[in-house]
């Protein structure tokens, strides 16, 4: 055949979509976590593994959060399930074992703890009563958790970059493709014989999670009832990447009345409201001095920080967590500014606007005939062969996190079969219990996985009454005084040897 | 040999993020890359050969998951136009119905509170006349508008928060929408009929509704619990989304827009949004199927 080609002439230009393949930990190493992903040699799991006997508590994680699909390979034995509590569907909490719960609220829950505004004591008392039996209705006890692994993405993400534990091979069956001879009638599986382990960890594969589930409604009461059910379990370490919707943080520049607001927000909100919108915001402060509370800073690039992650301040343990992408800068899409109290390790985004310049250049979706060369010109992909290089501002990574996901059909990263586990009780596909994550929900619980390791490590102890705002301190390393420095293990260093006389 | 029991696991078998999927590659088997100094010297490593695995023989899936939109962009947009585009109507939906009744022990009998004596009745009309006075003013010829067009059943306050313009490009939301409307009228009339409320212009003649008064009983909201439903089924499934506040507070606006016309006390209101909080456990049973297809139009 002669003649023209029918071939769109810039074609040839797009991106390739040829990302090379990275280490699904690649994050852990950047935090000093794992030494290198060779040997994954860890001095804070060796420490954390000598310390570990029958008199010392894993480290408790209180991550609210939506749910946790718990039953996932790396998670069932991370996630509390005795613990876990949902404030979703039931206003003072459907606790996953009411015994153990009651068990453990018996002796805790007399008074307020004293450190604790009192204008949150009623809530306490209700808490406590309904969670140690002592409210029994039969009736309200057919209220069910909504916690469905299949809306639990996000959690499950947020657990595995916690907590979750690595599998091994002999520990768990992934079915292998199979192929059927219809000549023979038989079977046979493909690739034959290579065990397949569940090789991802979290950051700290020795505490424990608790999932607080929490909805949207932006009411202020399951968010105290919350925080104050991590108070009463002794949660060491609080995750918050979700935000308080509070009145003020949606109407921002609004005169801080219910009148004013309600107009802005169009309902009546009354005053009860604002003043237990009130009570959140001094619970939050005065418990992060005990209790470090790390908060997502937010998606939208801008200065400000979200609440309660905008409450950050050095007499506080409140952590407001930013993203840096795997090129060493700061993220796309995280908030730069003195807000921001560390940065985590996280995905990239996109931006084109006067600020930043920053393209995933290697995308299918990137066809250079779009842009502009003004604005591209210098643009790359970290890892790109067509770009080598020292990383610039420019430059956009490709990396996103990794972690855990819902198995199956839901989650972030679906699957073909509608079942996780074949007939034989075989994993259909591995594949779907991982999923990319991003945003600065992920370097959130990076950084909630790094104090979790710290304190599992020996390296800080929690129980003093200002435990949030020294574990912050720490944190932040030598950096402190500094803008935003990255998290690291070598922030936590082993206590000098002891002298031998 | 290393103090821990995961650095050896990891160590034999790579994760690695290829393309959109993921492999797990035995190190040292054939085919896996060499154990050399390449994660040292970048993050990066080769694409292993032979990565196609069942990741190339299945069709996945192709998500990008980047999972940044929350709390990014609230979308402000006029919140009294209607969303463009037909509302589709469905067919009754016989499977979610039939998988509700074969959970029938789980919703027939939550803990709603009783609903007030009519002493407490009549005292709640109080709230309402002022209500009534107001809805008068120049001040709120919008809210006047709402109420007539949300006397039927109305989707424009719940797709407008989430940033649909026109109904036709989110049709499996929009069906899971219509099919919960067509749930909790249901489970609604059944509790109403429990508690067989007299509406408030029933309570106190004062009280001249702005529009004809329902004739079913008044507790709890059916447009209260149909909003809230819907807030809370979609914080299930995308909880992600950027526009899930606004999302409840325009359901609460059509909610509290009920008391404004006249037709509700606050105490319906507020049954209907714990009925909806109690019953999200439920849906999220009931409607899995197509609340998963709805998540596949926003994650």
């Amino acid at each position: 055949m002669t003649g023209p080609t029918l071939k769109i002439p810039s074609d040839g230009d797009r991106g390739r979509g040829d990302y090379a393949a990275y280490h699904a930990l690649w994050h852990l190493k950047a935090i000093g976590v794992l030494a290198d992903l060779q040997d994954f040699a860890s001095d804070g799991w060796d420490a954390a593994a000598a310390r570990l006997g029958p008199q010392v508590r894993r480290t408790r994680v209180a991550l609210i959060d939506v749910s946790v699909a718990a039953g996932h390979p790396n998670l069932k034995d991370a996630v509390d399930t005795d613990l876990a509590i949902d404030f979703f569907a039931a206003r003072l909490g459907i606790p996953a074992t009411p015994d153990a719960v009651a068990a453990r609220v018996a002796g805790h829950g007399d008074a307020l703890p004293a450190d604790l505004p009192a204008t949150v004591g009623p809530l306490w008392a209700e808490l406590t009563t309904h969670l140690g039996g002592g409210a029994a209705d039969p009736h309200a006890s057919v209220v069910q958790p909504a916690t469905s692994p299949s809306f639990s993405a996000h959690g499950t993400a947020m657990a595995g970059l916690i907590g979750a534990r690595p599998v091994a091979p002999d520990a768990i069956d992934v079915a292998p493709v199979r192929l059927f001879d219809p000549a023979s009638g038989t079977f046979s599986d493909l690739p034959a014989g290579t065990p397949t382990a569940f090789a991802y960890a979290g950051v700290d594969p020795f505490c424990e999670i608790v999932p607080i589930s929490t909805n949207f409604d932006p009411e202020p009461e399951q968010l105290i009832l919350s925080l104050l059910y991590a108070a009463l379990i002794g949660a060491d370490v609080i995750v918050l990447a979700r935000d308080f919707p509070s009145p003020d943080s949606l109407a921002p520049g609004v005169a801080p009345t219910a009148e004013a607001l309600g107009r802005a927000l169009r309902v009546g909100l009354t005053e009860e409201e604002m003043t237990l919108w009130s009570a959140l915001k001094d619970l939050t402060l005065a418990l992060s001095r005990r209790v470090p509370i790390v908060c997502a800073a937010g998606n939208g690039a801008l200065d400000g920080v979200l609440f309660p992650g905008a409450l950050a301040a050095p007499d506080n343990g409140i952590i407001a967590v930013g993203a840096r992408a795997a090129t060493g800068q700061p993220a796309a899409y995280t908030p730069v500014g003195p807000g921001i109290t560390v940065q985590a390790p996280s995905g990239d985004g996109e931006r084109l606007d006067r600020d930043l310049q920053r393209l995933d250049t290697q995308s299918g979706r990137f066809n250079p005939q779009d842009q502009s060369a003004a604005y591209t010109a210098g643009l790359g992909n970290y890892g790109d062969p067509a770009f080598a290089g020292v990383p610039a501002a420019g430059t956009h990574a490709p990396q996103d996190l990794v972690s855990t996901d819902v198995p199956g059909r839901a989650g972030y990263n679906s699957s073909p079969h509608a079942q996780v586990f074949g007939r034989d009780g075989a994993v259909l596909d591995y594949r779907s219990a991982f999923c990319r994550f991003s945003g600065t929900s992920g370097a959130t619980a990076l950084t909630a996985g790094l104090l979790s390791l710290a304190i599992s490590a020996g390296r800080i102890a929690p129980g003093a009454a200002d435990f949030g705002v020294t574990a912050k301190a720490a944190l932040r390393g030598s950096g402190a005084g500094t803008a935003a420095p990255l998290i690291h293990w070598s922030h936590f260093p082993p206590p000098p040897p002891e002298e031998t006389p | 040999m290393p103090g821990n029991p995961f650095s050896a696991i990891l160590s034999q078998t790579w994760l690695l993020a290829v393309g959109d999927s993921f492999e797990a590659v035995p190190v040292g088997a054939q085919g896996a890359p060499a154990a050399a100094g390449v994660f040292d010297a970048a993050t990066f490593v080769a694409t292993p050969a032979g990565s196609g695995g069942a990741s190339g023989l299945l069709n996945r899936n192709r998500n990008r998951n980047r999972n940044r939109n929350r709390n990014r962009n609230r979308t402000t947009t006029d919140p009294v136009a209607p969303v463009m585009g037909e509302t589709p109507d469905i067919l009754l939906p016989w499977r979610e119905v039939d998988r509700l009744h074969q959970l029938r022990p789980f919703w027939v009998d939550l803990p709603l509170p009783l609903p007030k004596a009519p002493a407490g009745l009549l005292a709640e009309t109080e709230t309402l006349l002022t209500k009534q006075a107001a809805l008068q003013t120049e001040a709120e010829a919008p809210r006047r508008a709402e109420i007539l067009r949300e006397q039927e059943l109305e989707l424009s306050g719940y797709l407008r928060p989430l940033g649909v313009s026109n109904a036709g490009s989110h049709p499996q939301t929009v069906t899971l929408f219509l099919i919960l409307a067509r749930l909790c009228e249901e489970i609604g009339l059944r509790y109403k009929d429990r508690y067989d409320a007299p509406r408030p212009s029933t309570i106190n003649p004062r009280l001249t509704p702005f529009i004809a008064v329902p004739v079913h009983p008044s507790y709890p909201s059916n447009h209260a619990f149909l909003s809230y439903a819907i807030a809370f089924v979609f914080a299930r499934v995308a909880p992600e989304h950027p526009g899930i506040a606004d999302l409840f507070l325009s359901g609460r606006r059509i909610a509290e827009n009920r008391e404004w016309a006249g037709v509700h006390y606050p105490q319906d209101t507020a049954a209907g949004r714990a009925l909806a909080r109690m019953m999200t456990p439920v849906f999220e049973v009931v409607l899995e199927e197509q609340m998963l297809a709805a998540r596949e139009e926003w994650v």
